[in-house]
């Protein structure tokens, strides 16, 4: 009698609860991942920096020094470090809101600390050039798509050329967003 | 026939309660049948999240990461924004609350401060921290969750 009596009883609660959860449970997950981060750099103040073609000037973490193409500049300091969790990717340049740049002049933003104005000596660059006074990206780096790859943690450099300009104000957003 | 006897009363309990909670269902309609099962289907996707902020002057630090809200080393007055993927793989539409606390939630905000995502698809939202340039230079850290019920 009793051992019938808990089989009711279990057997309705089974049957209740199949009921509740059969009628509005779903299965399936949720999840969530982060693919991208962005920063927008235009803190980095070179000054008054005097018109000439032939060095590439570059911040060294005290005041804005140069060096010739092609010439590492050892004491740079870095525009930005990446830390990879999984130890590569890539970085993409594009020019944010503030875009102001003087006609030739040039921003190589570098993944090394050799300034190379020949892409076909350095191609893992992106160059921005002024053209109209207004920075526009004239080289989008090795795949041509605005991006440098990474196989590890990886630093930015940033050099600026004059190019023919005699003057003129340099204002540039830089947006990387990595991935 | 101790344990007999517990097996007894507790499924005399829990048929009880069932038949309770079943005689409620019953008398709802089916709007505030479905709120309440919903009550019992929130779920919560949780990030850890900080920050260390440093001088002006310094240079930032990035980290790319999938699985965390780890937004580097960032110079006073700047912001960062992270894309995040939301996948929902189930048959159902669900509505996403994102909230963040801690010490570096008073310099977080979201795109949107409620969205839906259909059954089976994804959806793409960014997550913003702008750092004040005044803050005073230090790690900060918290947690960053989406609260999600299925609707």
């Amino acid at each position: 009698m009793n051992r019938k009596t808990v089989f009711l009883s279990l057997l309705i609660v089974s049957l209740v609860n199949f009921e509740t959860a059969a009628t509005y449970t779903t299965t399936g997950t949720i999840s969530g991942r982060i693919i991208s981060t962005s920063i927008i750099i235009n803190n980095q103040n070179f000054g008054d920096i005097v018109a000439n073609d032939s060095v590439y000037y570059y911040w060294n973490g005290t005041i804005i020094t140069f060096v010739s193409d092609n010439t590492a500049a050892f004491d740079i300091s870095e525009f930005a470090s990446i830390d990879f969790a999984t130890d590569s990717g890539y970085v993409n340049v594009s020019i944010g809101t503030n875009k102001t740049l003087p006609s030739s002049t040039k921003i190589l933003i570098d993944d090394d600390n050799t300034p190379n104005n020949n892409t076909g000596i350095d191609s893992s660059q992106i160059q921005l050039e002024g053209n109209e006074n207004e920075a526009h990206i004239s080289y989008l780096g090795e795949n041509g798509d605005g991006r440098i790859t990474y196989s590890a943690d990886g630093v930015i450099y940033v050099f600026i050329n004059t190019g023919q300009a005699t003057d003129g104000d340099i204002s540039v957003d830089i947006v990387l967003t990595a991935s | 026939m101790t344990r007999i006897i517990y097996i007894l009363f507790i499924g005399f309990l829990l048929a009880g309660c069932a038949g309770e909670e079943k005689e409620v269902i019953e008398d709802m309609s089916e709007k505030e049948l479905i709120n309440a099962v919903d009550n019992y289907n929130i779920k919560t996707l949780v990030f850890y999240s900080t920050v260390e902020v440093v001088e002006k002057n310094q240079p930032p630090h990035l980290v790319v990461a999938e699985d965390r809200l780890d937004f580097g080393r960032l110079p006073q007055g700047m912001t960062e924004k992270k894309e995040i993927l939301l996948e929902n793989n189930k048959k159902r539409t669900v509505t996403v609350y994102p909230v963040s606390n801690g010490s570096i939630s008073k310099w977080i905000s979201f795109e949107s401060e409620e969205f839906t995502i259909s059954p089976e698809s994804n959806i793409t939202q960014n997550i913003y921290l702008r750092i004040p340039s005044d803050a005073e230079p230090g790690n900060y850290t918290g947690y960053v969750t989406f609260v999600i019920r299925e609707t």
